[in-house]
């Protein structure tokens, strides 16, 4: 959820002042409380800061560029010992220049059991492993960025990383197996704003619903018992996506099931993730058709000496051409390779160096490679 | 003048000890008392249930298992590092660090309550008896003869 940024005559525009003032009574309360990892209340956040250099021409990062990542704060605070409020906050700065706050998460949590619990709010939505696990945690991710697939709908994802709406979830020890489920129901996204040549952004529908039809999202893992590290998961999302144009007018009516599934087997050394995404679409509006969409990655990751961290991870995705929704979203057929290293400064701070192979595979030899370098400094307080 | 002698004496004397070990003539320190002790699980009379495994006490400690019979369990986790290493090495099979990693990550995902920590077994158990659902480790000879307390589970150590 954004506030909008607007610039005042005196150079600070209303959300930065805005966002200064929630940064500065969270500094408040920090001070006042005095918290560590036995109180209760947590203010705790995520920052980096990130070099990129690509030799790619259109690129914002052609000239090599630094840039400020997302200011990160999130609290956690108990009402009762049942009930758990969750906020995270992000301040972060746009390719403008201009301050802005995303409300990433708003959630309050009722702890009925174990196979239970009740939460409404804003969330992150139930796909996969790397969105509930990191989204904004730069510095607990191994690598520089997510999975192009996971990318923040405000910077071009293709999949709602975020729902607004209620999440029932619990735990379920099974013997040999330990379950989690998850079943979220919220506010479908819509695209709003699309322009012919460069598309529009996904929109999770943080205050209202264009629709009637609410998106439902499901996740269930396994975790061997034998086996804490491991799980397997399968995962969807199913909703109705209306498409409008920059007047207004709407111009698609998608019937999207998402279906995923992820695998993943994480120790103290060894970092091995793979997620797997298939996007079934039908425009109702155009009657155009079906169309089917594939998204992947696999990364692995060995970490020697607690500090030495070498990575590499690829990802794949492929679009049915034609595809309504993925026109509007502007998504390309896309292989990238990272190839990266990691040095952990301390258990909150690292710095990560990584090269990216990026291209955009086309036919008749029109296809564009692209090669990046990056290197970021992240932290967590 | 007086310094310079004491500094002598203390290094002469730390090479005879040194010597004596390296000769097989002197021993290292015998073990701690709570290193030949057993980790007990314990909680207040009114804690709900009589016992626990060792797996559901690794489920409490990493925050799956959350409530027992309509109860909030609070784990408690002692800031004295020998007994929270054995702890946490026999039955969670993690470091410390990979625990308040673990716990860090949890808060960031769902929320939620991270166990108290205490500096003493004397502030174990006072929160012991005054918390409904709180759980600790303690060792042995600490939890002995508590009014109130109820031991769950003994961890024989190694």
């Amino acid at each position: 959820m954004r506030i909008t940024p607007s610039r005042s005559l005196h150079g600070t525009s209303h959300s930065e002042r805005h966002a200064l003032r929630i940064l500065f009574s969270l500094l408040a309360m920090l001070a006042l409380t005095a918290p560590s990892i036995s109180e209760a209340f947590e203010l705790r956040g995520f920052g980096d800061v990130t070099y990129t250099k690509s030799d790619e021409a259109a690129s914002t990062a052609h000239h090599g560029t630094f840039t400020l990542g997302q200011l990160d704060l999130y609290i956690t605070q108990p009402i009762t010992d049942r009930i758990d409020v969750l906020t995270e906050l992000s301040v972060e700065t746009d390719s403008s220049g201009d301050t802005g706050i995303d409300l990433e998460r708003l959630q309050i949590s009722y702890q009925a059991r174990d196979w239970l619990v009740i939460r409404a709010g804003r969330f992150h939505n139930l796909i996969g492993y790397w969105n509930l696990t990191f989204h904004h945690g730069r510095q607990i991710q191994t690598t520089i960025e997510r999975p192009t697939m996971l990318a923040f709908e405000d910077r071009g994802g293709f999949l709602p990383v975020h729902l607004v709406g209620l999440w029932l979830s619990g735990y379920i020890p099974t013997g040999p197996l330990l379950l989690n489920y998850g079943i979220m129901v919220g506010n479908g996204p819509k695209i709003a704003n699309v322009d012919p040549l460069l598309g529009g952004n996904l929109d999770p529908n943080n205050i209202t619903d264009n629709s009637g039809n609410k998106a439902v999202a499901f996740d269930l893992t396994i975790h061997p018992a034998a086996l804490h590290n491991m799980g397997l998961s399968v995962c969807g999302n199913i909703s109705r996506v209306e498409g409008f144009d920059t007047p207004g007018l709407q111009i698609a009516n998608i019937s999207q099931q998402i279906l995923c599934g992820e695998a993943h087997y994480v120790t103290e050394t060894i970092e091995l993730l793979g997620e797997y995404y298939v996007l079934f679409d039908q425009d109702k509006q155009t009657g155009l058709g079906h169309f089917t969409n594939h998204a992947w990655y696999l990364q692995a990751a060995y970490t020697f000496a607690t500090k030495y961290v070498p990575y590499v991870r690829y990802e794949h995705i492929s679009v049915d051409e034609g595809d309504p929704y993925m026109t509007m979203l502007n998504v390309l057929d896309t292989a990238k390779t990272i190839l990266g290293f990691r040095y952990n400064l301390a258990s909150a701070s690292s710095v990560k160096a990584e090269a990216r192979f990026v291209s955009h595979p086309a036919p008749a030899g029109l296809a564009e490679h692209a090669h990046e370098f990056a290197i970021q400094w992240a932290f967590w307080f | 003048m007086g310094l310079l002698v004491l500094i002598r004496r203390r290094l002469l004397k730390a090479a005879v000890v040194l010597g004596l070990l390296w000769c097989g003539l002197a021993d290292v320190p015998p073990p701690t008392v709570e290193a030949a002790n057993n980790l007990v699980i314990v909680a207040s009379q009114l804690y709900p249930t009589s016992r626990l495994t060792k797996e559901e006490v690794r489920e409490i400690y990493l925050g799956h298992r959350m409530i027992e019979q309509f109860l909030r369990i609070r784990p408690i986790d002692q800031s004295d590092p020998a007994i929270r290493t054995a702890f946490l090495q026999s039955v969670l099979s993690l470091s410390k660090d990979a625990y308040i990693d673990h716990w860090n990550r949890l808060l960031f995902q769902q929320g939620g309550l991270p166990p108290l920590l205490k500096d003493s077994p004397d502030d174990v158990i006072k929160e012991l008896l005054k918390t409904d659902g709180a759980i600790a480790y303690l060792w042995e000879h600490d939890a002995a003869g508590q009014n109130g307390l109820k031991v769950l589970l003994v961890i024989p150590l190694k």
